[in-house]
């Protein structure tokens, strides 16, 4: 049975105290109810459900390559309604002065004149491809769909940690959870108004639509296709759900052709055109003529037509210039800078290492800091100051005195936590959130998103390649307390 | 519809149906041989022609030695390096359907990796018949439920009519397998077992039995071969892929499809031959010509329809 535990000095999400918030007292008193054996059946069936439905990621390994599931928490996160609608006005806010500093980047580096944003950040940056610059985009959205990772800090405020304009991947898991959810455990909505999923995917299908390519004739119905790198990529099934939802057919590279400028898909009655391209492999692999020559998923040639108008590629060629760690830091200025407004949703304080003085402080702080690769993801080539060795933090002293520039500080945050039920018992964990903005002609933001859990007691990282899980996420317009 | 989704479908088609026959088969066999000593001279021949039907028996013979119980089961139910053991098979099964996950009911899916997961969950040390008996039972009841659930949810459209026409061209050919090897052991065999023993493996006894009292050689074949009312013939299956084929294209003949529409009236024209009048000798040539006409049909198809197998990247 579920007993309050100690919260420390971490924010919980459920407990206040030793009792639960005002607006998880239904889901509490309801979990009251059950007994462990029945928490127990319901979680292995919640699993299962998803190994059946071929949810899984292919984990290579000496002894041959597994398919593994996220584990999936049942102790949902709940968010009331006013504090949402903060955080979805910051989203928008936020992604709207990204797609303005993208486009500004591959036109008129305005940022980049004013000094607001370093040059040198631009010009090092790996991900700043000279080939798209001045590319004329539909709608001038380089940012069709974005997921930001937000936390929560030691005070309750949310905070963002980071910022995905590539190929963020997930949506497929919030359905997901809460599929599982209302199948095992439909006991917990009986008291809840909770924001439904149900029309979103729609919106997503609209927003997709809408970025026609400049030669497309007006009036003609574009013709779309998800690219994905086929059955062994880890999101494969987050491909498969989306393309289905939308309506669009799930392609590889090899089921494609360009031919004068123009993209052709491979079908059994000859070839037919293709206008929009929402692709989910890297922009490294999209065309072995432009990019990597090794790339067996791209489609050579497919640039040509990309920077011709013939086809839209959404999300666009080149995001990774606004998406790594050290960009993150000017993303509070863009907001100042192009929409002359105050950030909602503020940034986790974060140091460049470029700077002599700071650097060396960060260095006689590394047992107190988290230290991150400004290029990398998933959890990778990262320290964590408070849980690392002697022998992992000279490591890293090594790596920021060899590539100051690669690496970024923050202070390590203490990331909020909520109760998690694995394995027959109850403890806290650390979570996060990461909530999907889509664009279009308009911007829509999925309600709630993806919580991601780090299910090993104590840690902070919460991807699914390290042992996170993921947990339903509630907008809940109104929860009946009963007297 | 893509080439390679079309494709992949195809193959589902082909693999399904094949998957359930020699499940039907291998458990017939098993069924049958139990009143046969292994010292009965048939007992060799007839599990060398059920290799030939279910697998290749160049390959049996060049790893297993001999007609031990234990080596057939594992060649043909586990053997990984035998692409039509039922591992092998379940397991393409569901990496072609994987492949085309967007356009399949997701129940269809479901049915696949059930099945591929309870293979995978338990290693097989247990090669006693009862034990064989039930997991073949529960891999024609998969296929059985998987054909169910294609003809219940999907959309008559391209994707269907090309799982279709796999799987009449698999049962076809299958037929003709039979058929064909069947007759090539006719003298060695006993007196009138031959034409039993093709319908059973067929699947098509009980309902010969119902139809018929004549179980002469020459009828069985006539009935197994031409008959348009029963759907274990190769004439049904013919006429099934024929039709298929007219609505993918709208009644139309173009001239990329003409080869293949050829073939298909050719091999139309085989079955009908009256086998009253031919030699034992013709009548084998005669089935073995079918066999290599149904063979040779899956390639030109997939000319014609651009299939491309797909080449996978890990």
């Amino acid at each position: 049975m579920f007993k309050p535990y100690d919260c420390y000095s971490f924010y919980d999400e459920m407990l206040e105290g030793n009792k639960p918030k005002k607006h998880y007292i239904p889901f509490y008193e309801q979990l009251l109810k059950f007994t462990d054996e029945e928490l127990l059946t319901k979680h292995t069936s919640a699993q299962s459900s998803f190994l059946r439905q071929g949810i899984t990621f292919t984990v290579y390994g000496a002894d041959g390559d597994t398919e593994r599931t996220m584990p999936f928490d049942f102790v949902p996160i709940i968010i009331p309604e006013q504090v949402w609608g903060n955080i979805e006005k910051g989203m928008k806010q936020r992604v709207e002065a990204l797609n303005l500093f993208l486009h500004d980047v591959y036109h008129d580096q305005l940022i980049l004149e004013a000094g607001v944003v370093p040059k040198s950040l631009i010009e090092n940056n790996p991900y700043h491809y000279k080939e798209v610059i001045g590319a004329n985009l539909p709608l001038h959205n380089h940012i069709f769909l974005a997921g930001i990772d937000l936390i929560r800090d030691e005070s309750g405020e949310y905070r963002v940690l980071e910022d995905n304009l590539r190929n963020p991947s997930g949506i497929s898991y919030v359905y997901q959870n809460r599929y599982v959810m209302r199948k095992m455990y439909p006991e917990f909505f009986r008291d809840y108004s909770i924001e439904t999923l149900e029309v979103q995917l729609l919106q997503m299908q609209e927003a997709l639509l809408s970025h026609r390519p400049v030669n497309l004739e007006p009036g003609k119905d574009p013709r779309a296709v998800l690219l994905t790198a086929g059955i062994y990529n880890s999101a494969y099934y987050d491909h498969v759900f989306l393309a289905k939802e939308m309506n669009i057919p799930l392609v590889e590279g090899r089921d494609m052709v360009v031919k004068n400028k123009k993209v052709y898909l491979k079908t059994i009655r000859g070839l037919k055109q293709v206008d929009i391209i929402y692709r989910r492999i890297d922009d490294d692999f999209l065309d072995p003529l432009t990019f990597r020559e090794d790339s067996l998923l791209g489609v050579p040639g497919i640039m040509e037509a990309y920077k011709e108008g013939n086809v839209a590629i959404l999300n666009a060629v080149g995001n990774g210039v606004a998406d790594d760690k050290a960009i993150y830091m000017y993303v509070p200025e863009m907001i100042r800078f192009y929409l002359n407004e105050e950030p909602i949703i503020k940034n986790v304080d974060t140091y460049l290492l470029t700077n002599e003085a700071r650097k060396n402080w960060v260095l006689d702080n590394l047992d107190k800091l988290v230290i991150k690769n400004v290029g990398a993801s998933g959890g990778y080539d990262m320290l964590i100051g408070p849980h690392s060795t002697e022998e992992e933090r000279e490591i890293f002293r090594q790596k920021i005195e060899e590539a100051p520039h690669q690496y970024i500080a923050q202070p390590t945050i203490k990331l909020s936590r909520a109760p998690a039920f694995q394995e027959g018992r109850f403890y806290p964990c650390h979570v996060d959130l990461r909530v999907f903005v889509m664009r279009g002609k308009e911007t829509h933001v999925l309600p709630g998103g993806l919580s991601r859990v780090a299910l090993k007691e104590g840690s902070l990282v919460v991807n699914s390649s390290q042992g996170g899980g993921g947990k339903d996420t509630w907008v809940v317009k109104e929860a009946k307390v009963h007297a | 519809m893509l080439s390679r989704v079309a494709d992949s479908l195809y193959w589902i088609g082909r693999y399904s149906e094949r998957t359930e026959s020699n499940a039907h088969i291998l458990s017939t066999q098993l069924e049958h041989m139990i009143e046969l000593s292994t010292e009965d001279k048939n007992y060799e021949i007839e599990w060398e022609t059920i290799i030939k039907i279910c697998g290749y028996h160049n390959e049996y013979s060049s790893r297993y030695n001999g007609y031990d119980l234990q080596k057939m089961i594992q060649y043909l139910l586990c053997d990984v390096e035998n692409y039509n053991s039922m591992n092998s098979m379940v397991e393409s099964i569901r990496m072609n359907a994987r492949n085309t996950r967007d356009i399949l009911p997701n129940e269809l899916w479901e049915e696949w990796n059930d099945l591929y997961l309870s293979i995978k969950s338990k290693e097989r040390k247990d090669y006693s018949i009862i034990a064989t008996q039930e997991f073949l039972y529960s891999i024609r009841k998969a296929s059985l439920t998987a054909s169910g659930i294609i003809d219940s949810l999907m959309t008559r459209d391209e994707c269907y009519l090309f799982l279709k026409i796999g799987k009449w061209l698999e049962r076809a050919e299958k037929t003709a397998i039979i058929l064909n090897e069947l007759l090539e052991q006719e003298g060695q065999l006993k007196g009138d077992f031959t034409a039993t023993f093709s319908l059973q493996l067929t699947h098509a006894l009980e309902e010969y039995t119902r139809r018929s009292r004549d179980r002469s050689n020459r009828k069985v074949l006539n009935f197994l071969i031409g008959d348009l009312k029963t759907s274990r013939s190769i004439a049904f299956s013919v006429q099934k892929i024929k039709e298929a084929i007219i609505e993918v294209e709208n009644g139309k003949t173009e001239v990329y499809t003409a080869d293949m529409f050829e073939a298909l009236t050719e091999l139309e024209n085989s079955l009908q031959i009256d086998t009253t009048l031919l030699s034992t000798e013709q009548c084998r040539k005669w089935v073995k010509d079918i066999r290599e006409q149904c063979t040779s049909f899956g390639p030109i198809f997939s000319k014609t329809y651009y299939l491309t197998p797909p080449i996978l990247v890990p």
